[in-house]
C-alpha cells in the first residue's frame, strides 16, 4: 500500500478523500492556492504545498506544479478528486510518467470513455442504446444547425470533454444556435481545456439514472446499483437519491449489466459512473464520468462501502475483495448539495464570507463540508460548500430525515439553496417520485422564498436579540435564569476553528 | 427601544420593552408579542413564544442581521433614517423599499462578485436594448450583462481580468435623446 498520497483538489471533496487516506494509515498531502491558505482541506492533511495564484489554470489545473508538489513531498500516488484535472488523460499520463500512481482510470480508458463522442461511437457499435445525435465534434455553426435540424429541436449542445453540465445548453430553435455554440465552446474551453461541442436530441422529460461501477486491474468489473439525479438546475445536479423510484429489479439488472458492459468495452479500471437517460420504458447511454462523483456519498450510505478506499486499493493493484452478488444496498439515501448560490435569482453564484455555519447531525446523517464559520468563499472555484446526506430504511423516512437535517443546517452570510431544497422535498411531485430532468423548470421555475409573516416576526426578534437593547436584555435573562448553562449555548462543528476569528492563510 | 427595519421588500416598525428579566415585549407594526428568552449567546438564541420553543441563529454583516430559522434565512436591514418605514398611503407591511446604494440610470453592474471575461462595447457605441455589453464569470459560470435600454455607451469602466462587485459601474449607457426609455 502507498505510504503517502497527494490530493490534487480543494473544498469538500479534498476533505473527504483526505479523511479516508488518514483512516488507511496513509499520509495525506494537500495542495492549495493563495485563495485557500487556511481552508479545511489543508487542515485535513498531514502536509500541504502552496500552488500560488488562485487562478485555476495557474494552481489546481497546473499539472506541472502538482506533479512537482508530489515529487517534492515524496507522495507515491495522486488522487484528483472531481473536476479540475480528474478527467484529463494527459494529466493521468504525466502522473504515470513521473513514476507515480494515478488514483483513477488508465489514461487510455479515460480518453476513450471520458470523451462523450468517442464513447458514443464505441458503445453504439456494441449494441448499447445512445441518445440520438452527432458522433463527431463540430465547430462550424452551419453544420451544427444541419445536425440539429436532423434530430429535431429542441437540441442539447454539449461539450465533448468534462462533465458537471459545463458547456451544456438547450437550444430551442435555429436562431439561438450560433450564440449558444460560441458560449458553450468558450465555457468548455475554460473548464476543460477542450472546446469541442456537438448536438444531441433532447428527450421528453427523461430521468437521469446512473450506475456506479468498480473495476480492478485483474479483470473484475461490477456495479453498485443506481443513483437517480433528475433534480437539476442549469443542467447540474442538486439533489440525488438511491434507489431510483423508477427502477424495478428487472430494469435495475438490465441497466446494471449495460453499465458493466460499458466499463468492460472501455477497458475501465477504478471507480466510475455510467450515466443513462430513462425515457418511456427505454434507457439510453449518456456518458461516462471517469472519476469519483460528487454524489458517490449516497452509494456509500446504501452499500456501506468506502469508494475512496476502493479507488486507492485498486490503484495499488489489489483485487476487489467482493463479487457482484455480495453487493447489498440497504434503505434509501438522499444527498442535497449546498452551494453558495441564490435559488431565488436564477441560481446565480453568491460568493462571500460565511458568517455562521453549523453542520446538521443525528441518526443517519452525513455532512461532507469544506467550510467553517469565517471562511471566505472564493470567486474562482465551483460554488459547492457542503453536501448533506440522509439515510433511512424507506424513501419517505429518508425525506423526513433530510428535511430535519436541512432545518438544522445553518449557513449565514452567503445565499444557499437550503430553503429551495426544503420546498422541493416537501412538494407532492417529489414525494410521489415523479422526478425528471426538467422537474425544477416545470415545478419551481419562478421559485421565491415564501412570504411568511410568522418567519418575518421571528427574524425581527433575532435582529433585536443580536443587536442593541435586546442583546443586553437577553444576557440579563440568561444570567437570572436558574437553570445550568445549556450546552446549546455553545457552538460546535463548523465553528470549531477559531469561530469568527478564522483567518485565511 | 424603537427601530425601523426592513425585511426583503417589507418595512416594519419595531418596539421592544423588557417586562422583567428574561421576558420581553416586542411590538412589530403594532402587534404585540410576549416572549421569554431561554438562552442567548454567540449567535444562538432559544426563545419561548406562545408556549412554543423556537431556535434562531443570527450573524451580523455590513448589510444587516442575518437570521436563520429552521432552514430559512432572512436578512434584516436598518431602514434609512430619512425614509419613513411606511410611506403614507401605502399598504402597511407591504411597502416596497429600494435595495442597495442608488446607481445612475443606465449603469450596468454585476449582480454578484465576479471577474470580467470580455468587454463587448466601446465608448460612444450605439447599443440596442438587451445587447450584451460585458461578459463576467463567477464560480466558473459565465453571464452576460446587457443594455437596460437602447442608447449610447457613455463610459466603459470594465477591464478584462478585473475583479468586480455589485455597485461597480462596468458600463454606463445613456438613453436615446438623453432620456431613458422607461
Amino acid at each position: 500500500m502507498f505510504r503517502k498520497i497527494l490530493v490534487a483538489n480543494r473544498g469538500e471533496i479534498a476533505v473527504r478523500v483526505l479523511r479516508t487516506v488518514r483512516e488507511m494509515g496513509i499520509r495525506g498531502v494537500a495542495v492549495y492556492s493563495d485563495a485557500d491558505g487556511g481552508s479545511p482541506h489543508v487542515a485535513a492533511a498531514d502536509e500541504a504545498v502552496a500552488l500560488g495564484d488562485p487562478e485555476p489554470a495557474r494552481s489546481y489545473l497546473d499539472a506541472g506544479k502538482i506533479i512537482e508538489a508530489a515529487r517534492r513531498t515524496g507522495a507515491e500516488a495522486v488522487h484528483p478528486g472531481y473536476g479540475f484535472l480528474s478527467e484529463s488523460p494527459s494529466f493521468a499520463r504525466a502522473v504515470r510518467d513521473a513514476g507515480l500512481a494515478f488514483v483513477g482510470p488508465p489514461p487510455e480508458a479515460m480518453a476513450l470513455l471520458g470523451n462523450k463522442l468517442a464513447a458514443r461511437r464505441l458503445l453504439s457499435g456494441r449494441g448499447i442504446p445512445v441518445v440520438p445525435g452527432m458522433f463527431d465534434e463540430e465547430a462550424d455553426s452551419a453544420r451544427l444547425a444541419a445536425a440539429a435540424r436532423e434530430v429535431g429541436y429542441p437540441v442539447m449542445l454539449k461539450a465533448a470533454a468534462g462533465g458537471g453540465g459545463k458547456g451544456m445548453r438547450i437550444v430551442s430553435g435555429p436562431a439561438e444556435l450560433p450564440e449558444a455554440a460560441r458560449r458553450g465552446a468558450s465555457e468548455a474551453l475554460a473548464a476543460f481545456g477542450d472546446g469541442s461541442i456537438y448536438v444531441e436530441k433532447v428527450l421528453d422529460r427523461p430521468r437521469h439514472v446512473e450506475f456506479q461501477v468498480l473495476a480492478d486491474a485483474h479483470g473484475a468489473v461490477l456495479h453498485l446499483n443506481e443513483r437517480e439525479c433528475s433534480i437539476q438546475r442549469r443542467h447540474q445536479k442538486i439533489l440525488e437519491e438511491t434507489p431510483s423510484p423508477a427502477l424495478d429489479p428487472e430494469l435495475r439488472r438490465r441497466m446494471g449489466e449495460a453499465a458493466v458492459a460499458v466499463a468492460r468495452a472501455g477497458g475501465y479500471v477504478g471507480a466510475g459512473t455510467v450515466e443513462f437517460l430513462l425515457a418511456g420504458d427505454g434507457f439510453y447511454f449518456l456518458e461516462v464520468n471517469a472519476r469519483l462523483q460528487v454524489e458517490h456519498t449516497i452509494t456509500e450510505m446504501a452499500t456501506g462501502l468506502d469508494l475512496v478506499r476502493c479507488q486507492i486499493e485498486i490503484a495499488a493493484g489489489l483485487p476487489l475483495g467482493f463479487r457482484q452478488e455480495d453487493v447489498a444496498a440497504r434503505g434509501h439515501a438522499i444527498e442535497c448539495r449546498i452551494h453558495a448560490e441564490d435559488a431565488a435569482n436564477g441560481f446565480l453564484p453568491s460568493p462571500g464570507r460565511i458568517l455562521l455555519a453549523r453542520e446538521p447531525r443525528g441518526p443517519g446523517i452525513r455532512c461532507d463540508s469544506g467550510i467553517v464559520t469565517g471562511y471566505e468563499v472564493p470567486v474562482q472555484y465551483d460554488p459547492i460548500l457542503a453536501k448533506v446526506v440522509a439515510h433511512a430504511p424507506t424513501r419517505a423516512a429518508a425525506i423526513a430525515r433530510m428535511i430535519r437535517a436541512l432545518e438544522e443546517c445553518v449557513v449565514l452570510g452567503v445565499a444557499t439553496p437550503v430553503e429551495f431544497l426544503l420546498d422541493v422535498l416537501r412538494s407532492e411531485p417529489f414525494r410521489d417520485g415523479r422526478t425528471h430532468t426538467r422537474f425544477v423548470e416545470e415545478h419551481f421555475a419562478a421559485w421565491r422564498p415564501r412570504a411568511d409573516d410568522g418567519l418575518d416576526r421571528l427574524a425581527v426578534l433575532g435582529h433585536v436579540l443580536e443587536t442593541g437593547a435586546g442583546r443586553a436584555a437577553a444576557s440579563r435573562a440568561v444570567e437570572t435564569d436558574a437553570r445550568p448553562a445549556s450546552p446549546w449555548q455553545r457552538l460546535g462543528a463548523w465553528d470549531m476553528v477559531g469561530g469568527g476569528a478564522w483567518k485565511r492563510g | 427601544m424603537e427601530e425601523r427595519l426592513r425585511i426583503g421588500q417589507r418595512a416594519v416598525a419595531v418596539g421592544m420593552r423588557e417586562a422583567e428579566p428574561g421576558r420581553l415585549r416586542l411590538e412589530i407594526d403594532g402587534a404585540v408579542e410576549d416572549l421569554r428568552v431561554v438562552a442567548s449567546s454567540g449567535g444562538f438564541h432559544l426563545v419561548e413564544i406562545g408556549g412554543a420553543l423556537e431556535t434562531l441563529y443570527t450573524a451580523r454583516s455590513a448589510e444587516g442581521t442575518w437570521v436563520w430559522h429552521r432552514g430559512r434565512a432572512r436578512l434584516i436591514e436598518r431602514a434609512p433614517q430619512d425614509r419613513p418605514a411606511r410611506p403614507a398611503g401605502a399598504t402597511p407591511g407591504a411597502a416596497p423599499v429600494p435595495r442597495g446604494p442608488a446607481l445612475p440610470l443606465g449603469a450596468v453592474t454585476p449582480p454578484m462578485p465576479a471577474v470580467v471575461l470580455a468587454v463587448l462595447v466601446e465608448e460612444g457605441q450605439a447599443v440596442e436594448r438587451g445587447q450584451p455589453l460585458v461578459v463576467v464569470s463567477a464560480m466558473k459560470t459565465e453571464s452576460e450583462l446587457t443594455a437596460p435600454f437602447a442608447g449610447t455607451v457613455r463610459s466603459v469602466g470594465a477591464r478584462v481580468g478585473a475583479k468586480v462587485r455589485p455597485g461597480d459601474v462596468l458600463v454606463q449607457v445613456e438613453a436615446e435623446g438623453g432620456r431613458h426609455a422607461g
